[in-house]
Protein backbone atom coordinates (compact mmCIF):
# COMPACT_ATOMS: atom_id res chain seq x y z
CA UNK A 1 0.00 0.00 0.00
CA UNK A 2 2.93 2.45 0.82
CA UNK A 3 3.76 1.61 -2.92
CA UNK A 4 0.77 2.52 -4.43
CA UNK A 5 0.13 6.22 -1.96
CA UNK A 6 4.12 6.92 -3.16
CA UNK A 7 3.14 6.69 -6.95
CA UNK A 8 0.13 8.50 -6.23
CA UNK A 9 2.03 10.82 -4.78
CA UNK A 10 4.63 10.97 -7.00
CA UNK A 11 2.13 11.53 -9.88
CA UNK A 12 0.20 13.85 -7.98
CA UNK A 13 3.28 16.14 -8.04
CA UNK A 14 4.59 15.50 -11.14
CA UNK A 15 1.40 16.46 -13.22
CA UNK A 16 0.92 19.23 -10.82
CA UNK A 17 3.83 21.15 -11.17
CA UNK A 18 3.90 20.68 -14.75
CA UNK A 19 0.35 22.71 -14.95
CA UNK A 20 1.32 25.00 -12.87
CA UNK A 21 3.93 25.88 -14.62
CA UNK A 22 2.35 25.62 -17.80
CA UNK A 23 -0.39 27.97 -16.05
CA UNK A 24 2.34 30.67 -15.02
CA UNK A 25 4.12 30.94 -18.16
CA UNK A 26 0.77 31.25 -20.03
CA UNK A 27 -0.32 34.30 -17.83
CA UNK A 28 3.23 35.58 -18.13
CA UNK A 29 3.07 35.71 -22.02
CA UNK A 30 -0.56 36.79 -21.88
CA UNK A 31 0.57 39.87 -19.17
CA UNK A 32 3.22 40.58 -21.96
CA UNK A 33 3.01 43.79 -23.48
CA UNK A 34 4.78 42.69 -26.88
CA UNK B 1 -16.18 -19.90 5.83
CA UNK B 2 -15.65 -17.45 2.58
CA UNK B 3 -18.36 -15.48 3.53
CA UNK B 4 -17.46 -15.21 7.37
CA UNK B 5 -14.09 -13.76 6.39
CA UNK B 6 -14.84 -11.53 3.28
CA UNK B 7 -18.52 -10.29 4.17
CA UNK B 8 -17.36 -7.35 5.63
CA UNK B 9 -14.99 -5.74 2.88
CA UNK B 10 -17.86 -7.22 0.08
CA UNK B 11 -19.96 -4.98 2.25
CA UNK B 12 -17.19 -1.90 2.01
CA UNK B 13 -16.81 -2.70 -1.83
CA UNK B 14 -20.57 -2.31 -3.00
CA UNK B 15 -21.08 0.78 -0.81
CA UNK B 16 -18.08 2.31 -2.29
CA UNK B 17 -19.19 1.94 -5.49
CA UNK B 18 -22.83 2.72 -5.06
CA UNK B 19 -22.33 6.57 -5.64
CA UNK B 20 -20.52 5.69 -8.80
CA UNK B 21 -23.74 3.34 -9.78
CA UNK B 22 -26.28 6.30 -9.06
CA UNK B 23 -23.98 8.46 -11.10
CA UNK B 24 -24.34 6.91 -14.26
CA UNK B 25 -27.96 6.17 -13.58
CA UNK B 26 -27.94 10.55 -14.15
CA UNK B 27 -26.30 10.15 -17.20
CA UNK B 28 -24.87 7.20 -19.16
CA UNK B 29 -21.48 6.00 -20.49
CA UNK B 30 -22.55 7.68 -23.66
CA UNK B 31 -23.05 11.13 -22.17
CA UNK B 32 -20.12 10.63 -19.48
CA UNK B 33 -17.56 9.36 -21.51
CA UNK B 34 -18.42 10.81 -25.65
CA UNK B 35 -15.14 12.75 -25.93
CA UNK B 36 -11.38 13.02 -24.09
CA UNK B 37 -12.03 15.78 -22.16
CA UNK B 38 -15.33 14.45 -20.93
CA UNK B 39 -14.10 10.82 -20.18
CA UNK B 40 -10.91 13.19 -18.02
CA UNK B 41 -13.83 14.95 -16.57
CA UNK B 42 -15.91 11.89 -15.33
CA UNK B 43 -12.91 10.16 -13.78
CA UNK B 44 -12.09 12.70 -11.61
CA UNK B 45 -15.83 12.53 -11.10
CA UNK B 46 -15.73 8.65 -10.07
CA UNK B 47 -11.85 9.12 -8.21
CA UNK B 48 -13.97 12.05 -6.03
CA UNK B 49 -16.97 9.93 -5.54
CA UNK B 50 -15.23 6.48 -4.54
CA UNK B 51 -12.66 8.84 -2.50
CA UNK B 52 -14.91 10.40 -0.39
CA UNK B 53 -17.08 7.36 0.70
CA UNK B 54 -13.89 5.44 1.00
CA UNK B 55 -12.92 7.80 3.23
CA UNK B 56 -16.15 8.35 5.15
CA UNK B 57 -16.03 4.33 5.31
CA UNK B 58 -12.33 4.11 7.23
CA UNK B 59 -12.97 6.39 9.83
CA UNK B 60 -16.29 3.84 10.32
CA UNK B 61 -13.95 1.41 10.14
CA UNK B 62 -11.69 2.93 12.96
CA UNK B 63 -14.43 3.31 15.55
CA UNK B 64 -13.12 0.04 17.36
CA UNK B 65 -17.01 -1.21 17.16
CA UNK B 66 -17.71 -4.99 18.38
CA UNK B 67 -19.71 -5.58 15.44
CA UNK B 68 -16.74 -5.06 12.93
CA UNK B 69 -15.26 -7.93 14.90
CA UNK B 70 -17.96 -10.27 13.83
CA UNK B 71 -18.39 -8.55 10.48
CA UNK B 72 -14.66 -8.86 9.46
CA UNK B 73 -14.23 -12.11 11.42
CA UNK B 74 -11.79 -10.62 13.65
CA UNK B 75 -10.77 -6.55 14.66
CA UNK B 76 -7.19 -7.26 13.41
CA UNK B 77 -8.64 -7.72 9.70
CA UNK B 78 -10.70 -4.56 10.43
CA UNK B 79 -7.54 -2.52 10.98
CA UNK B 80 -5.42 -4.02 8.27
CA UNK B 81 -8.53 -3.28 5.86
CA UNK B 82 -8.40 -0.06 7.19
CA UNK B 83 -4.36 0.50 6.03
CA UNK B 84 -5.97 -0.38 2.56
CA UNK B 85 -8.87 1.30 2.27
CA UNK B 86 -7.07 4.55 3.70
CA UNK B 87 -4.16 4.16 0.55
CA UNK B 88 -6.40 3.53 -1.83
CA UNK B 89 -8.88 6.14 -0.86
CA UNK B 90 -6.24 8.50 -0.57
CA UNK B 91 -4.91 7.74 -3.84
CA UNK B 92 -8.42 8.33 -5.67
CA UNK B 93 -8.17 11.73 -3.68
CA UNK B 94 -5.28 12.69 -4.90
CA UNK B 95 -6.22 12.05 -9.05
CA UNK B 96 -9.71 13.57 -8.04
CA UNK B 97 -8.39 16.98 -9.33
CA UNK B 98 -5.59 15.97 -11.72
CA UNK B 99 -8.33 14.50 -13.92
CA UNK B 100 -10.33 17.45 -13.47
CA UNK B 101 -7.33 19.74 -14.35
CA UNK B 102 -6.45 17.89 -17.62
CA UNK B 103 -10.11 18.04 -18.68
CA UNK B 104 -9.84 21.74 -18.07
CA UNK B 105 -6.42 21.92 -20.69
CA UNK B 106 -8.72 21.67 -23.19
CA UNK B 107 -10.15 24.69 -22.38
CA UNK B 108 -6.77 26.70 -21.55
CA UNK B 109 -3.68 26.20 -20.01
CA UNK B 110 -4.91 28.90 -17.43
CA UNK B 111 -7.99 27.31 -16.78
CA UNK B 112 -6.36 24.09 -15.44
CA UNK B 113 -4.10 25.98 -13.78
CA UNK B 114 -6.54 28.18 -12.12
CA UNK B 115 -8.51 24.11 -10.92
CA UNK B 116 -5.16 24.07 -8.58
CA UNK B 117 -5.14 26.82 -6.99
CA UNK B 118 -7.26 27.84 -3.86
CA UNK B 119 -7.73 31.36 -4.45
CA UNK B 120 -10.57 31.37 -6.91
CA UNK B 121 -13.30 29.50 -5.94
CA UNK B 122 -14.18 28.94 -2.19
CA UNK B 123 -16.00 25.14 -2.75
CA UNK B 124 -12.46 24.34 -4.47
CA UNK B 125 -10.29 26.13 -2.07
CA UNK B 126 -11.90 23.74 0.76
CA UNK B 127 -11.01 20.85 -1.66
CA UNK B 128 -7.26 22.11 -2.19
CA UNK B 129 -6.88 22.39 2.14
CA UNK B 130 -8.47 19.21 2.55
CA UNK B 131 -6.32 17.36 0.30
CA UNK B 132 -3.01 19.23 1.49
CA UNK B 133 -4.00 18.19 5.04
CA UNK B 134 -4.35 15.05 4.39
CA UNK B 135 -1.30 15.12 2.45
CA UNK B 136 0.93 16.44 5.01
CA UNK B 137 -0.61 13.92 7.41
CA UNK B 138 -0.53 11.14 5.75
CA UNK B 139 3.04 11.49 4.69
CA UNK B 140 3.63 11.18 8.06
CA UNK B 141 2.12 8.86 8.50
CA UNK B 142 3.64 6.99 5.85
CA UNK B 143 7.46 8.08 5.55
CA UNK B 144 7.80 9.71 8.86
CA UNK B 145 9.20 7.47 12.04
CA UNK B 146 6.63 8.47 14.34
CA UNK B 147 6.00 7.61 18.18
CA UNK B 148 2.95 5.99 18.81
CA UNK B 149 1.12 9.27 20.30
CA UNK B 150 2.00 11.92 17.83
CA UNK B 151 1.07 9.09 14.94
CA UNK B 152 -2.38 9.16 17.11
CA UNK B 153 -2.17 12.72 16.93
CA UNK B 154 -1.89 12.75 12.96
CA UNK B 155 -4.49 10.20 12.61
CA UNK B 156 -6.85 12.38 14.57
CA UNK B 157 -6.21 15.27 13.25
CA UNK B 158 -7.33 13.76 9.61
CA UNK B 159 -10.92 14.83 10.91
CA UNK B 160 -9.94 18.86 10.37
CA UNK B 161 -9.01 16.99 7.08
CA UNK B 162 -12.25 15.20 6.00
CA UNK B 163 -14.39 18.06 8.03
CA UNK B 164 -13.12 20.64 4.65
CA UNK B 165 -13.76 17.32 2.16
CA UNK B 166 -17.51 17.35 3.40
CA UNK B 167 -17.48 21.22 3.03
CA UNK B 168 -16.15 20.84 -0.12
CA UNK B 169 -18.86 18.40 -1.01
CA UNK B 170 -21.97 20.18 0.12
CA UNK B 171 -20.79 23.76 -1.36
CA UNK B 172 -19.35 22.52 -5.03
CA UNK B 173 -21.82 22.67 -7.58
CA UNK B 174 -21.95 18.87 -9.67
CA UNK B 175 -23.81 15.69 -9.83
CA UNK B 176 -23.82 15.94 -5.97
CA UNK B 177 -25.64 19.20 -5.67
CA UNK B 178 -27.84 18.50 -8.06
CA UNK B 179 -28.91 14.84 -7.00
CA UNK B 180 -30.74 14.78 -3.64
CA UNK B 181 -29.92 10.87 -3.18
CA UNK B 182 -26.06 10.80 -4.02
CA UNK B 183 -25.87 14.24 -2.00
CA UNK B 184 -27.98 12.16 0.99
CA UNK B 185 -25.94 9.40 0.40
CA UNK B 186 -22.01 10.59 0.90
CA UNK B 187 -23.51 13.63 3.45
CA UNK B 188 -25.06 10.72 5.83
CA UNK B 189 -22.03 8.58 4.74
CA UNK B 190 -19.38 11.43 5.86
CA UNK B 191 -21.13 12.64 9.03
CA UNK B 192 -21.43 8.63 10.13
CA UNK B 193 -17.56 8.69 9.66
CA UNK B 194 -17.07 11.54 11.22
CA UNK B 195 -19.07 11.07 14.18
CA UNK B 196 -17.17 7.96 14.57
CA UNK B 197 -14.10 8.79 14.04
CA UNK B 198 -15.44 11.99 16.75
CA UNK B 199 -16.23 9.18 19.41
CA UNK B 200 -12.71 7.21 18.79
CA UNK B 201 -10.31 10.07 18.93
CA UNK B 202 -12.08 12.46 21.46
CA UNK B 203 -15.37 10.55 23.41
CA UNK B 204 -14.50 7.34 23.90
CA UNK B 205 -11.99 8.10 27.04
CA UNK B 206 -15.38 10.10 28.88
CA UNK B 207 -18.29 7.59 27.25
CA UNK B 208 -16.59 3.77 26.56
CA UNK B 209 -17.00 1.79 30.08
CA UNK B 210 -13.95 -0.69 29.68
CA UNK B 211 -12.90 -3.36 32.60
CA UNK B 212 -11.49 -2.25 35.46
CA UNK B 213 -8.57 -4.32 36.59
CA UNK B 214 -5.76 -4.24 39.12
CA UNK B 215 -1.84 -4.87 38.35
CA UNK B 216 -1.94 -8.24 40.90
CA UNK B 217 1.45 -9.64 40.14
CA UNK B 218 4.48 -8.84 37.87
CA UNK B 219 6.31 -11.84 36.46
CA UNK B 220 9.43 -10.76 35.07
CA UNK B 221 10.64 -13.30 32.40
CA UNK B 222 14.12 -13.67 30.41
CA UNK B 223 14.15 -12.11 26.84
CA UNK B 224 12.54 -9.32 28.42
CA UNK B 225 9.32 -10.53 28.76
CA UNK B 226 7.02 -9.43 31.27
CA UNK B 227 3.64 -11.09 32.62
CA UNK B 228 1.10 -8.86 34.03
CA UNK B 229 -1.24 -10.89 36.32
CA UNK B 230 -4.49 -8.44 36.81
CA UNK B 231 -7.56 -8.71 39.27
CA UNK B 232 -11.17 -7.48 38.24
CA UNK B 233 -12.47 -4.82 39.64
CA UNK B 234 -16.63 -5.60 39.37
CA UNK B 235 -17.45 -7.04 35.91
CA UNK B 236 -14.62 -9.24 34.57
CA UNK B 237 -13.96 -9.85 30.82
CA UNK B 238 -15.41 -12.78 29.05
CA UNK B 239 -13.10 -13.90 26.30
CA UNK B 240 -12.23 -16.40 23.86
CA UNK B 241 -8.59 -18.84 24.38
CA UNK B 242 -6.76 -16.57 21.56
CA UNK B 243 -8.72 -13.23 21.29
CA UNK B 244 -6.92 -9.95 22.41
CA UNK B 245 -7.73 -6.76 24.16
CA UNK B 246 -7.06 -3.62 24.47
CA UNK B 247 -5.11 -1.94 27.58
CA UNK B 248 -4.49 1.47 28.72
CA UNK B 249 -2.79 1.99 32.26
CA UNK B 250 -3.15 4.51 34.97
CA UNK B 251 0.49 4.12 35.80
CA UNK B 252 3.14 6.73 36.92
CA UNK B 253 5.71 4.96 34.60
CA UNK B 254 3.52 3.82 31.68
CA UNK B 255 2.04 6.50 29.19
CA UNK B 256 -1.57 6.13 29.49
CA UNK B 257 -1.84 5.06 25.79
CA UNK B 258 -4.64 2.15 24.60
CA UNK B 259 -2.42 -1.07 23.25
CA UNK B 260 -3.88 -4.40 21.95
CA UNK B 261 -2.39 -7.55 23.67
CA UNK B 262 -3.44 -10.82 23.33
CA UNK B 263 -4.70 -12.44 26.51
CA UNK B 264 -2.07 -15.24 27.82
CA UNK B 265 -4.64 -16.76 30.48
CA UNK B 266 -6.99 -19.29 30.58
CA UNK B 267 -10.57 -18.16 29.81
CA UNK B 268 -12.01 -19.71 32.97
CA UNK B 269 -9.64 -17.86 35.27
CA UNK B 270 -10.66 -14.68 37.29
CA UNK B 271 -7.60 -12.99 36.68
CA UNK B 272 -6.14 -12.06 33.33
CA UNK B 273 -2.93 -12.35 32.00
CA UNK B 274 -0.98 -9.93 29.20
CA UNK B 275 2.13 -11.38 28.12
CA UNK B 276 4.18 -8.10 26.78
CA UNK B 277 7.61 -8.13 25.46
CA UNK B 278 9.57 -5.18 25.36
CA UNK B 279 9.91 -4.38 21.44
CA UNK B 280 9.12 -0.75 20.97
CA UNK B 281 8.62 2.57 23.22
CA UNK B 282 5.29 1.73 25.02
CA UNK B 283 6.21 -1.75 25.93
CA UNK B 284 9.84 -1.13 27.03
CA UNK B 285 8.07 0.99 29.68
CA UNK B 286 6.54 -2.14 31.31
CA UNK B 287 8.87 -3.45 33.49
CA UNK B 288 7.96 -0.48 35.17
CA UNK B 289 3.86 -0.91 36.08
CA UNK B 290 3.88 -1.54 39.77
CA UNK B 291 1.79 -3.70 41.80
CA UNK B 292 -2.57 -2.06 42.28
CA UNK B 293 -1.69 0.22 39.14
CA UNK B 294 -5.22 0.43 37.43
CA UNK B 295 -5.58 -0.86 34.43
CA UNK B 296 -8.37 -0.24 31.59
CA UNK B 297 -9.39 -3.11 29.39
CA UNK B 298 -11.67 -3.15 26.54
CA UNK B 299 -12.51 -6.15 23.99
CA UNK B 300 -12.18 -8.81 23.99
CA UNK B 301 -11.94 -8.95 20.13
CA UNK B 302 -10.87 -11.43 17.03
CA UNK B 303 -11.59 -14.60 16.04
CA UNK B 304 -8.17 -16.28 16.39
CA UNK B 305 -8.77 -19.30 18.44
CA UNK B 306 -8.63 -23.18 17.89
CA UNK B 307 -11.93 -23.22 18.81
CA UNK B 308 -12.50 -21.38 15.43
CA UNK B 309 -10.96 -24.13 13.15
CA UNK B 310 -12.76 -26.29 11.18
CA UNK B 311 -10.62 -29.56 12.45
CA UNK B 312 -9.60 -30.56 15.90
CA UNK B 313 -6.33 -31.55 14.33
CA UNK B 314 -5.03 -28.79 14.44
CA UNK B 315 -1.28 -27.29 14.05
CA UNK B 316 -0.10 -24.07 16.25
CA UNK B 317 3.04 -22.18 15.33
CA UNK B 318 4.23 -19.25 17.44
CA UNK B 319 7.03 -17.24 16.37
CA UNK B 320 8.53 -15.80 19.40
CA UNK B 321 6.45 -13.48 21.51
CA UNK B 322 3.45 -14.74 19.03
CA UNK B 323 3.10 -17.65 21.68
CA UNK B 324 0.90 -15.81 23.42
CA UNK B 325 -2.48 -16.40 21.98
CA UNK B 326 -1.46 -19.87 22.16
CA UNK B 327 -0.72 -19.51 25.90
CA UNK B 328 -3.87 -19.03 26.56
CA UNK B 329 -5.66 -21.69 24.06
CA UNK B 330 -3.37 -24.21 25.25
CA UNK B 331 -3.94 -22.90 29.03
CA UNK B 332 -7.43 -23.14 29.06
CA UNK B 333 -7.78 -26.63 26.91
CA UNK B 334 -9.99 -28.91 28.46
CA UNK B 335 -11.38 -31.30 25.36
CA UNK B 336 -9.23 -34.10 25.19
CA UNK B 337 -10.47 -34.70 21.40
CA UNK B 338 -8.17 -32.19 20.38
CA UNK B 339 -4.44 -33.35 18.24
CA UNK B 340 -2.57 -30.24 18.08
CA UNK B 341 1.06 -30.12 17.32
CA UNK B 342 2.40 -26.49 18.67
CA UNK B 343 5.59 -25.60 16.69
CA UNK B 344 7.34 -23.37 19.00
CA UNK B 345 10.05 -21.56 17.05
CA UNK B 346 12.82 -19.44 18.66
CA UNK B 347 16.66 -18.58 18.33
CA UNK B 348 18.05 -20.52 20.48
CA UNK B 349 16.81 -22.65 23.93
CA UNK B 350 17.26 -19.48 25.93
CA UNK B 351 14.61 -17.58 24.36
CA UNK B 352 11.77 -20.34 24.88
CA UNK B 353 10.87 -19.01 27.49
CA UNK B 354 7.34 -20.92 28.07
CA UNK B 355 8.87 -24.34 26.80
CA UNK B 356 8.93 -26.23 30.71
CA UNK B 357 5.11 -24.59 31.66
CA UNK B 358 4.05 -26.07 27.77
CA UNK B 359 5.97 -29.27 28.29
CA UNK B 360 3.85 -30.21 31.47
CA UNK B 361 0.65 -28.99 29.81
CA UNK B 362 1.76 -31.39 26.67
CA UNK B 363 2.62 -34.34 29.82
CA UNK B 364 -1.18 -34.46 30.62
CA UNK B 365 -2.66 -33.84 27.77
CA UNK B 366 -1.61 -36.71 25.49
CA UNK B 367 -3.20 -35.01 22.16
CA UNK B 368 -0.60 -32.65 22.53
CA UNK B 369 3.10 -32.61 21.00
CA UNK B 370 5.41 -29.71 22.03
CA UNK B 371 7.73 -28.85 19.35
CA UNK B 372 10.26 -26.41 19.92
CA UNK B 373 12.01 -24.80 17.04
CA UNK B 374 15.79 -23.10 17.15
CA UNK B 375 16.11 -21.09 14.73
CA UNK B 376 20.45 -20.95 15.27
CA UNK B 377 20.28 -24.65 14.87
CA UNK B 378 17.97 -25.35 12.29
CA UNK B 379 17.53 -21.83 10.69
CA UNK B 380 13.72 -20.75 10.04
CA UNK B 381 10.63 -23.30 9.99
CA UNK B 382 9.75 -24.27 6.66
CA UNK B 383 6.30 -25.82 5.50
CA UNK B 384 7.88 -28.58 4.41
CA UNK B 385 9.40 -29.69 7.69
CA UNK B 386 5.87 -28.89 9.18
CA UNK B 387 4.30 -31.50 6.60
CA UNK B 388 7.12 -33.65 7.13
CA UNK B 389 7.02 -34.22 10.66
CA UNK B 390 3.02 -33.52 11.26
CA UNK B 391 1.58 -33.54 7.71
CA UNK B 392 -1.15 -31.02 6.77
CA UNK B 393 -4.17 -32.94 5.24
CA UNK B 394 -7.47 -32.31 6.97
CA UNK B 395 -5.88 -29.93 9.24
CA UNK B 396 -5.57 -26.00 10.40
CA UNK B 397 -3.09 -24.46 11.06
CA UNK B 398 -3.06 -21.65 13.09
CA UNK B 399 0.19 -18.99 13.01
CA UNK B 400 0.98 -16.06 14.80
CA UNK B 401 4.76 -14.15 14.91
CA UNK B 402 6.57 -11.40 13.14
CA UNK B 403 4.94 -10.47 9.55
CA UNK B 404 7.32 -11.52 7.51
CA UNK B 405 7.27 -15.35 9.83
CA UNK B 406 3.63 -15.48 9.04
CA UNK B 407 3.45 -14.04 5.27
CA UNK B 408 6.67 -16.58 4.38
CA UNK B 409 4.80 -19.37 6.27
CA UNK B 410 1.48 -18.81 4.89
CA UNK B 411 3.01 -18.62 1.38
CA UNK B 412 4.51 -21.94 1.80
CA UNK B 413 1.19 -23.72 3.19
CA UNK B 414 -0.51 -22.58 0.26
CA UNK B 415 1.99 -23.88 -2.05
CA UNK B 416 1.84 -27.04 -0.34
CA UNK B 417 -1.98 -27.55 -1.12
CA UNK B 418 -3.48 -26.04 2.38
CA UNK B 419 -6.98 -24.53 2.01
CA UNK B 420 -6.72 -21.08 2.35
CA UNK B 421 -9.47 -21.24 4.94
CA UNK B 422 -8.10 -23.64 7.09
CA UNK B 423 -4.82 -21.07 7.71
CA UNK B 424 -5.70 -18.78 10.26
CA UNK B 425 -3.17 -16.32 11.15
CA UNK B 426 -3.22 -13.40 14.11
CA UNK B 427 -2.09 -10.05 11.86
CA UNK B 428 -2.02 -6.72 13.66
CA UNK B 429 -0.10 -3.99 12.61
CA UNK B 430 -1.10 -0.27 11.84
CA UNK B 431 0.76 0.66 9.39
Amino acid sequence: MKKLVTISLFVFWAIVTAILTAGLLSYQQSQAPW
Amino acid sequence: MFWRKNLGITIIIILSLLPVVEWLRLAGPSARFYSFAATMASLGQVCGLVGMAMFSLNLILAGRLKSLDNLFYGLNNVYNYHRQIGAIGFSLLLFHPLFLAVSYLQISVLAAARLLLPIYDTAVTYGIISLLLMIILLGLTFYGSLKYHHWKITHKLMLVAFLFGLFHILSITSDVSGDPWLKTYLVALSLLGLGLGAYRAILSYFLSRPARYRVEALKRRADGITEIIMKPEGRSLNFTAGQFVFVRFNSRSVPAESHPFSVSSAPEQTEISLTIKSLGDFTAQIPGLAIGDLALLEGPFGKFSHQNGRHKSQIWIAGGIGITPFLSMIRGLRDQHYSIDLYYCVGDEAEAVFLPELKTIAQANPGVRIIPWYSKERGYITGQAISGQSGLQEKDVFICGPANFMANLKKQLRDLHVATQNIHSEEFKFL
